[in-house]
This record gives C-alpha cells, sequence and structure tokens, in this order.
C-alpha cells in the first residue's frame, strides 16, 4: 500500500507513443520475455492477505511472454502468457504437533492488465495496473511431513481438485525505455481451488521484462 | 542522473515492501482441524482398549488412545496420533492417553476435522465399592478323595450385584495356598476357599473331601414273569442278573468307555430266584412262564394284569416281561418308584406293613431282550424301583428343558436339555454321547439314568446314598429292613391280591431307541 501510495502521488504526466506500422518492427517493439520469482500462500478465508516471502512461503519462479498492446500515451493493456507455480507452504498442528505441508501448484496462466503510466520522467516510465488472470492447472506436486522425513501426499492433492483459477491482479512496475520492465505484481485468486475447502490462490511476484 | 534516482527510488521502496512484509513472516500455525488433507475424512475408529475395566490404585498407568482415520470410499487416511483430539466424557484430554483419577464409566472418543470417533466406553472402579464372591459349580459341598472328582469355583467381581465382566488379577486359596478354579484331592479333609484381589477379600466356601462310602453287601433275588413267551433260558437270566449288580457293583461297562468320576459301587447283587411260592425248586431259576387272555397289552392293562403273577416283593424283586406292548409305550420299559418311611425327595411315603396298590417291580417290553443291552435297562429300571429318577428333567412320554431344580436331586451328575438334544441330534455317532449340561459344561454320558445315547456304565456317588436311603427305608423290596434274609429260603413267599379298588398309576417311562 505504501508503494502504491507513492506510485499514485508520482503519476504526473504523460508522453504518447508512436507505433510501428510494421507487424515485424510490432512485435520487436512490443513482444518481451518475462521471468521473475514468486512466493504464493493460500488464503483460508477468502481474505486479501498478502503471501509473505520467508521460510513460511511457498517461493517458486515463473516464466512467460508479454504483449503490450493499444499503446496510448498515459495507458496501455499488456497481455501475458506464463507458466508459474502456486500453492502453499504451510503448517498446522496444535498443542501436541505440527506438520508441514507444502503443496505446488503449476500452472499456465494467461493475464490481460490496463496500465496507468507516467511518461515524463525521461527513459523511466512507472506503472500501475489493475486486471485479470485465467490460469489452467497443468499439475501437481503435494508433500507433508507428518513425522521425521517428508511425504508425499496424494491425498492432499486428490483434495486441491479445482484445475481452473480465476483472479485479479494489480501491479506496479516501471518501464525502462519503453520496453523492458520491472514489476511487483499481486494475483488474487477468486474461487477456491478445492471443493470441500475454501482456500484460495495468493501469489506475489516479482518480475523483470526483456 | 534524474531518471536513475528514480529507479534506485523504486528499487528501495521495493526492498523495503519485501523486508517490511518479511516482518510479518511469524509461524503462522493453521488450526489441525482445517488442513484440507482431512477434507473427506467421514470416519474415525477408535482401537480397542485392552481392557474395559480399570482400578483405582492398580492402573496407575495412563491408557493409550489411538484411533483409525477413513475418507468416504473405505480409504484409510494416515494421520499422526497427535492430530486427533481424544475427549472423556465431553472433556478435552491433555494428549493421547487417559489417566483413570476417579471412578465413573468414561466414553472416550476422537475428533478430526468433521470426523467423530465411535465411543469407546471405560469403567473406573474404586476397589472399596467391589466385593469378590466365590460359587462353587455343581456341587454339594462334598467330593471324592479320589483325585478325579472334582468342584469348579466361579469367582465373580462385583459391584453391588453387577458382575463386572472380565479377566482379573484374583487369585483362589484353598487352606491359604493359591489353586486353580478345579479341584481334586487324594486327601480327605476339610478345604476352605476363598478368593482374593485389588485388596480384597472374597467369602468363604468349605469343601468336603470324603472317601468312597462303602456299605454292607445286599443281595437280591429277581424272579422273571415271562408273559405269553418262552424265549428266556436259564443262561439268559443268569446273564442278565450277572449284569445287573454289574452295574451296581461299578463293574458293567459294555462299551468300554470312560467312567464318570464320582462312579461308586452301590454293593448291591442280584441273582435268580430258586424257590417258588409252593417252595419248591423252580425248573428254570428266576423264571416263571405265564400265560394271559389277552395277546396285545396297553400300558394300563399290564398295571392289573401284573397282580394275577406278583409275587411278594419283600422276598423277590418281580420283573415282568410283556410282549405286544401296545401305543405310546410300544418301545418303552417301565418301573415304579419306592415308597419310603423316611421321607426322599422326589420319592413318596409310606407306612410300613402298608400293603402294595401298585405292581412294584419292572416292566420289561419283550422287544428289549433282542437287538439291547438289556442288563443295562435292567440296571436302570432297578434304579427307579431304589429311588434314581433319570439325569435329565422328564421321562419317555414328556422332556422337559432345563429346570431350575437338580432333576435328579443328586448334584453330582450333571443335567441338560433333553428336548434340544433331540432336536440337534449330531450325525457323527461318537458325538451323540456329548451332553451340553444345563450349567453349561460339555460333558460325556456315563450315567446309568440317561437315555440313549449314554455309555451306560456308571452310577455316582450321590446316587448310591439314595439307592442305600432305599435300601434301608423302602416297602416292598427283599431287603433287611422288609424283614428278608440274603441266602434264607422263605417259607412264607405268596402272591400279592389285587386290591379291589385296584386305581391306575403312572409309572416312569422309560423310551429306548
Ligand atoms: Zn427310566
Amino acid at each position: 500500500m505504501l508503494l502504491l501510495f507513492y506510485l499514485s502521488s508520482s503519476a504526473q504526466t504523460f508522453v504518447s507513443d508512436s507505433s510501428s506500422s510494421k507487424a515485424g518492427k510490432y512485435l520487436k517493439e512490443n513482444l518481451a520475455f518475462k521471468v521473475g520469482g514468486a512466493v504464493s500462500s493460500f488464503a483460508h478465508n477468502g481474505g486479501i492477505e498478502a503471501p509473505v516471502p520467508g521460510s513460511k512461503s511457498l517461493i517458486s519462479w515463473h516464466a512467460g511472454l508479454v504483449m503490450d498492446m493499444f499503446r496510448k500515451k498515459h495507458y496501455q493493456t499488456r497481455v501475458e502468457l506464463s507458466y508459474i507455480t502456486k500453492g502453499a507452504r504451510e503448517t498446522f498442528g496444535n498443542d501436541r504437533i505440527e506438520i508441514e505441508s507444502v503443496n505446488k501448484l503449476q500452472y499456465i496462466q494467461l493475464s490481460i492488465l490496463p496500465l496507468i503510466l507516467k511518461t515524463n520522467l525521461g527513459k523511466v516510465s512507472p506503472y500501475i495496473g489493475l486486471g485479470g488472470y485465467y490460469a489452467q492447472r497443468v499439475g501437481i506436486k503435494s508433500k507433508w511431513k507428518p513425522g521425521a522425513e517428508w511425504e508425499d501426499d496424494a491425498i492432499a492433492a486428490g483434495n486441491l481438485d479445482k484445475k481452473n483459477d480465476v483472479g485479479y491482479s494489480v501491479s506496479v512496475g516501471v518501464y525502462v525505455r519503453k520496453k523492458s520492465f520491472a514489476e511487483l505484481r499481486y494475483d488474487g485468486g477468486l474461487n477456491a481451488v478445492s471443493s470441500t475447502s475454501n482456500i484460495k490462490n495468493r501469489t506475489l511476484t516479482l518480475s523483470i521484462a526483456l | 542522473m534524474k531518471a536513475n534516482f528514480r529507479i534506485t527510488h523504486f528499487l528501495f521502496c521495493l526492498t523495503f515492501l519485501s523486508v517490511f512484509l518479511a516482518g510479518c513472516d511469524k509461524n503462522n500455525l493453521l488450526p489441525v482441524d482445517d488442513y484440507y488433507r482431512f477434507d473427506k475424512l467421514n470416519r474415525l475408529q477408535m482401537s480397542k482398549l485392552n481392557e474395559v475395566n480399570y482400578f483405582l490404585g492398580f492402573d496407575t498407568q495412563a491408557i493409550p488412545l489411538s484411533a483409525v482415520a477413513y475418507q468416504l470410499g473405505g480409504t484409510q487416511v494416515k494421520t499422526p496420533n497427535q492430530t486427533i483430539s481424544y475427549y472423556a466424557n465431553g472433556e478435552k484430554l491433555a494428549g493421547e492417553s487417559f489417566l483413570p483419577t476417579q471412578a465413573g464409566t468414561f466414553n472416550l472418543i476422537g475428533k478430526l476435522a468433521d470426523a467423530v470417533s465411535d465411543t469407546v466406553k471405560v469403567n473406573v472402579w474404586d476397589p472399596a465399592t467391589l466385593s469378590i464372591v466365590i460359587t462353587a459349580v455343581d456341587s454339594d459341598s462334598e467330593i471324592l478323595s479320589n483325585g478325579t472328582d472334582s468342584v469348579e469355583f466361579g469367582i465373580e467381581l462385583r459391584h453391588g450385584d453387577d458382575v463386572i465382566e472380565g479377566d482379573f488379577p484374583i487369585v483362589l486359596f484353598v487352606n491359604e495356598v493359591q489353586t486353580g478354579s478345579i479341584f481334586t484331592t487324594r486327601t480327605p479333609g476339610n478345604y476352605t476357599f476363598v478368593a482374593k484381589g485389588f485388596g480384597l477379600t472374597s467369602n468363604a466356601i468349605t469343601i468336603k473331601s470324603v472317601t468312597l462310602p462303602t456299605y454292607p453287601l445286599v443281595r437280591m433275588p429277581v424272579i422273571f414273569h415271562e408273559v405269553n413267551r418262552t424265549t428266556l433260558t436259564a443262561a439268559k437270566i443268569k446273564e442278565l442278573t450277572d449284569g445287573m449288580t454289574k452295574a451296581y457293583r461299578n463293574t458293567l461297562n459294555n462299551a468300554n468307555a470312560v467312567k464318570d468320576a464320582n462312579s461308586a459301587d452301590i454293593f448291591i447283587e442280584f441273582y435268580p430266584m430258586t424257590t417258588g411260592p409252593d417252595g419248591t425248586q423252580l425248573a428254570t431259576p428266576g423264571l416263571e412262564r405265564v400265560t394271559s387272555t389277552n395277546v396285545n397289552f396297553t400300558q394300563e392293562e399290564t398295571f392289573s394284569d401284573a397282580f394275577n403273577h406278583f409275587w411278594n416283593p419283600d422276598q423277590v424283586i418281580n420283573v415282568w416281561v410283556y410282549p405286544n406292548i401296545q401305543g405310546g409305550y410300544a418301545n418303552s420299559s417301565w418301573a415304579y418308584y419306592p415308597y419310603v418311611t423316611v421321607p426322599l425327595v422326589g420319592v413318596g411315603s409310606a407306612t410300613k406293613g402298608e400293603q402294595p396298590f401298585l405292581p412294584f417291580g419292572i416292566f420289561l417290553n419283550a422287544n428289549h431282550l433282542v437287538d439291547q443291552n438289556t442288563d443295562e435297562i435292567l440296571a436302570h429300571e432297578a434304579g427307579h424301583m431304589l429311588g434314581l429318577a433319570h439325569v435329565f428333567d422328564g421321562d419317555g412320554s414328556e422332556f422337559n428343558n432345563c429346570s431350575t431344580e437338580d432333576p435328579d436331586y443328586c448334584s453330582d451328575t450333571p443335567y441338560y436339555d433333553r428336548n434340544a438334544y433331540g432336536r440337534n441330534m449330531p450325525s457323527v455317532y461318537a458325538q451323540r454321547f456329548n451332553r451340553s449340561a444345563c450349567n453349561g459344561g460339555q460333558y460325556v454320558a456315563t450315567n446309568f439314568m440317561d437315555y440313549y445315547y449314554c455309555y451306560s456304565n456308571s452310577f455316582t456317588v450321590q446316587q448310591s446314598r439314595r439307592v442305600r436311603h432305599s435300601i434301608n427305608y423302602a416297602l416292598w423290596l427283599p431287603t433287611a429292613f422288609n424283614g428278608f434274609q440274603s441266602g434264607r429260603r422263605s417259607s412264607t413267599l405268596s402272591l400279592v391280591e389285587k386290591p379291589a379298588n385296584l386305581k391306575y398309576i403312572k409309572p416312569v417311562v422309560c423310551k429306548m431307541p
């Protein structure tokens, strides 16, 4: 929130951008490769709490292609197709036992983010974005640690049975020379990943695109 | 420069945010009941405990609890025991065990996620509120000092009148020495039994161990009145009276089977009558051939007909051999119980000097001379004459289920439900000799006073006492009580006259296969 406040308060003027008429040149100017880290968790009560980087969160990577479209001076729309691992590293327990559980949910995710840019700062253009995503799950790996050893957990994997994830994204970032950017994004799932538990994906990603 | 400052500024903010959020990276423990691994649990099965009953001051260890989780479809779901919360009477237990610290009944359950287990019930007893009661099973407080006759003790732990089921560390003592629940001895004397456990001492039972009783030998002559037939011979009659003698001297064992542990010599012998009412020697010892105008006989007809050939029962035992018995008695022999001047439970009383008002003796079905162990039948019928009842409740015309009272008044002869025995007759021949006693035990039938299938080879000690009571106090037997002297030829052998007002009396009927 602090960062969002900073960005919005620093948005002042915008410069227009012109697109090439040729498709190749268009792609060259607007298509980028994006890679980064992700921190994921499950929200258990539908809240918007963000995953916290650290030993108790699931840390993974993501990568994909980014296309910037409909570029205007202060607005544009970003479309992304990426591979991303979500899920959670959690500890369940009571006063007698603590059980660690790790569930990695692998998705192919399509995101669409309208962006608002601040373009009067020379080579860098900070932006904020608000959009949505649709993710199709392509894999799951579950394990738990009921004792001293980690074990595969087919039962938990079976209970996380929803194969798609739809959610919203909130993003802040900065373009460098129009195409490359660095970005911090929050993805919040709107539907549960299990038909038996109300648990939803929450992912914080830090990416760079070139 | 300005742009670079902005990038640096931005990255600084990102780092700040991360560090800020990382500050929230506390150990966020989620309730185990919310673990989605357990979403589909539908059953929690408590593991059975070794014991149901626990005793304050004796069971000082916590009782470990465990349960197995299953999900829909019956698949077992692995889970550490510590994930399950256990409750006793609704109160949450600290761990996976239950420590009995107060008396009462406790319903133990486990819970995990939405699954609640079945209930395991335990009783915790304060021994101060309990008692130990011992009972002697099937005994009249007396056993033979023969090393085989036994008395078995039942030991019960009770709370009030309620019996607490289970195996408990309760030990039986005989004369202060530890012993097992089945007791035998070769040493006569008094034995006092108590059971001890949980700091409690039971009631005491004293059992007397006695040597086999001995009696003066009694010899009784027998006359067979063979009606309308000529099959009996001197040899056959000798064979039959010898067989009866063996039975009453504890040596008849046609099947060579194991005898009852209580089998006893009754010291009675039988022999063929040598002289007739007119004082002359009988042509065939023990035999009188008689004819009747009847060809066929009902049981009621024999009652009256027998009086035509009824020798003085104070001098001889009368055995009427009737052919062609009709009706429900066609396969039966029968006899009458004695009448005694000193009461004997189960038989009638009479005054000394009373004349016979029934044909007191044995009615032998002529069919039973063929393809039967006739000596066993005669020993059985003589047993009735001498005061013995069937070991089960009933006779040839009626069988009853297990009665509360011992049907033959002899606690050393177990009894059984003859109806149930008949309904469940085993197809394996050897198993037909097994009996399920009314007191729950199993035994092999050996008693002369049982029915087929039976290794008729034993009278017991208590039966011997009833028989000897009859020898001492029954009317109409060739005994010293009635003036008979064994071996001395009587000069007063007479016939019994049929009473003018003869009234039919039903005998004890003994049906053979
Ligand atoms: Zn009988």
